[in-house]
């Protein structure tokens, strides 16, 4: 359990860093990040020793995550009293700078920002990314694609080269 | 791009960028790229935009984690419990003792200042509700059974009178309630559970921020749904685990009940 607790703590970082690209909030990214924490501690009889244990941590956070979309979906009356994230200004793409960056993350659907920020900033691989998310290679292929010119396009200017066939 | 090499799919593009690919498969893509500056122009703003998303997110893996966090994975403390949990409490004491509110307003201000002070009643609410809900024998200073004085006392330092509201209809009892800091002003929560041990908090606060909200307004944060409104000078939270359309429905009866006088 003492082991467990520091392999946690060294994953950590990371877990932080993707729960912030998530939400883009630093507030709801900790909350995600000790949430995630705290079921993986309350789990870890279902952790199988020896696989891939920040992988399995990840599941967990994805899990969270979209459980958090869902419920907020469903309820009645929601107001954002926290985040003006649905109130975006619409961002011109200029030259690249980050403002372009987070919005357009922000406009992205979940399960392809959830692809592309596992690949493009965590750095998973494929097969990984699918165990991760549960979803097959494919799917990752095709929203990886999906999702990153869409950021690209958005980000640097549509052009000939993404939009060849 | 010789005649006889093999199509180069997208996919084979996004492989060749997320560094996927053998050695001989880099080689082709290479030569692909070279006779095809459009799609190397294409690779080349792949690479960048992985570059930005390091660029604006990798600053969070070198700030200090935060408190709970640090307490959850010290290896002395104990497995997390409904009951006990001692690196939990700590933690949340010193988020306390450091003054509370003061470091959620730090903690969130650069990112949206506008919002801070509306954030903050739900944000202790929150809080209050995640640290004291996984306590046993603790989780309230004065039990239900001192009713009357832990009314009187809260209300004291409320400047308001505030009873805890009877939601057994609902299937809640009371539990009891604390007093709490929120910054420089005073706080208070009363605490119910129902049959199946589920609680909810009714967090009541003199911290200025939210006003105007007459009626309840609710939003799920991670898992747990938060109402909130206002009467007079006080601010009224609900927090709870049950789904926002419940937890609504609850703070209904909360506020109804407050705008009747207190016996």
């Amino acid at each position: 359990m003492e082991h467990f607790r520091r392999s946690l703590l060294e994953h950590a970082p990371a877990l932080r860093r993707y729960a912030r690209a998530l939400t883009d909030d630093i507030a709801r990214a900790d909350d995600l990040l000790q949430d995630s924490l705290e079921r993986a501690l309350n789990r870890v009889h279902q952790y199988q020793t020896g696989t891939n244990l920040k992988a399995w941590l990840f599941t967990i956070m994805h899990h969270l995550f979209v459980d958090g979309l869902r419920s907020a979906k469903s309820g009645p009356v929601l107001v954002e009293l926290d985040a003006a994230t649905l109130d975006l200004p619409v961002v011109q793409p200029t030259d690249g700078g980050l403002d372009d960056l987070g919005a357009a993350l922000l406009r992205l659907p979940a399960e392809h920002k959830e692809v592309v920020l596992l690949v493009c900033l965590e750095g998973w691989g494929y097969q990984d990314t699918a165990r991760i998310l549960d979803i097959p290679v494919g799917t990752v292929m095709s929203r990886l694609h999906r999702a990153r010119e869409t950021l690209r396009q958005q980000i640097f200017g549509a052009d000939e080269a993404g939009g060849a066939p | 791009m010789t005649s006889n090499s093999k199509p180069i799919t997208d996919a084979y593009l996004h492989a060749y960028v997320d560094g996927q690919l053998s050695a001989a498969q880099r080689a082709e893509v290479e030569a692909y790229l070279d006779a095809n500056p459009h799609k190397a122009r294409q690779v080349q703003q792949y690479r960048m935009l992985n570059q930005q998303l390091h660029g604006r997110f990798d600053a969070s893996m070198d700030e200090p984690l935060p408190e709970a966090v640090l307490a959850l994975c010290q290896a002395s403390a104990p497995a997390p419990s409904p009951k006990l949990w001692w690196g939990r409490i700590a933690a949340a004491v010193a988020w306390l003792a450091v003054g509370g509110g003061a470091g959620w307003l730090l903690h969130s201000g650069a990112e949206r200042p506008q919002n801070v002070v509306t954030a903050s009643a739900q944000q202790h609410a929150y809080d209050a509700h995640r640290f004291y809900v996984r306590e046993g024998r603790h989780v309230v200073e004065v039990p239900a059974a001192d009713k009357g004085h832990l009314m009187k006392w809260l209300s004291g330092r409320l400047g308001a009178q505030v009873g805890p509201a009877d939601l057994t209809g609902a299937g809640y009892q009371l539990l009891g309630g604390r007093l709490l800091p929120a910054g420089d002003h005073a706080s208070g929560i009363y605490m119910y559970e129902n049959a199946q041990h589920e609680r909810i908090t009714q967090y009541i606060s003199t911290e200025p921020g939210v006003s105007g909200i007459s009626a309840p307004q609710c939003e799920t944060r991670t898992t747990l749904s938060v109402c909130v409104w206002n009467k007079d000078a006080l601010t009224f939270v609900l927090v709870g685990a049950a789904p926002p359309d419940e937890l609504q429905t609850l703070a209904q009866q909360v506020r109804e009940q407050a705008q009747r006088p207190v016996p």
